[in-house]
């Protein structure tokens, strides 16, 4: 197939290359060639925005829901001593819920940020059950894992929300393969 | 369509059933994948990806973006 484009504009209003002599003529829209779009790469950091999922995904981390502390307004946090910390939360999981750390630890979904001391960053300590995965307290790849979860709830959510409107998209595979997780959805 | 999830960071190729998807996880940074040009000697489109690797040709611009875009997605 060949497309003949002598006005440098796209789609060819006429498809005679295609379709022979009196073919297939164009009526829609043209736009020069050099704006048409291409391909891109998106990438997302992860921010804890979504209360459910973050919920959900700290329950994945080994927590149970009555220890994670879901508040209408951000909380201060507090630490080791019972002191009150500048810091402010609406998600949290308070130090005593938290073995080995000094801190309580805590969410914002209002900037989706997690608040977690640099003591309980640096120190090797975890629930158990989790040790197996700990490879130093509550450090970036703790939270990394965690953002793990969370994506996947977020990414089920949203299926769900746009299956409930009735459009055809479904998660057809979800695998974890070289530290990574990948999701395959059918989108119709 | 695929999303690969790695250190924090939620990877994908853009296009709008993915965006909607992916939205609400955080801030979007974008990168051009790929350039898709018509070739004059050929007289074909071809896709190249930035480093200049051809990765898919033909006569529809849109079969071409099409299989363009399953060899970038093979590579996330």
């Amino acid at each position: 197939m060949v497309h003949r484009l002598p006005d440098g504009l796209y789609p060819p209003r006429n498809y005679q290359s295609l379709y022979g002599e009196g073919g297939l003529v164009c009526n829609k829209p043209r736009m020069p060639l050099k704006e048409l779009p291409v391909s891109h790469y998106a990438k997302i950091s992860v921010k804890f925005a979504n209360r459910e999922a973050l919920i959900d995904a700290l329950v994945d981390m080994g927590w149970r829901r009555g220890q994670i502390e879901v508040n209408s307004v951000p909380v201060h946090l507090y630490g080791y001593h019972g002191d009150e910390r500048p810091e402010m939360a609406d998600i949290v999981i308070r130090r005593e819920n938290v073995q080995g750390s000094a801190n309580d630890i805590g969410f914002s979904t209002v900037t989706g940020d997690v608040i977690i001391s640099d003591y309980d960053r640096s120190v090797a300590g975890a629930l158990a059950l989790l040790s197996a995965q700990k490879t130093g307290g509550y450090n970036e790849a703790w939270v990394n894992t965690l953002k793990d979860h969370y994506t996947g709830y977020v990414v089920q959510r949203k299926v769900n929300e746009l299956q409930s409107k009735g459009k055809r998209v479904k998660i057809t595979d979800d695998r974890r393969e070289n530290g990574r997780r990948v999701i395959t959805l059918d989108v119709r | 369509m695929k999303i690969v999830i790695v250190s924090g960071e939620v990877h994908c190729m853009a296009s709008d059933p993915a965006m909607e998807i992916v939205r609400e996880l955080g801030r979007v940074t974008m990168t051009r994948a790929s350039d898709v040009e018509w070739d004059e000697t050929s007289q074909e489109w071809v896709a190249t990806t930035r480093g200049g690797q051809e990765i898919a040709r033909g006569g529809s611009r849109t079969e071409v973006i099409a299989r363009e875009v399953r060899v970038l997605e093979g590579r996330l």
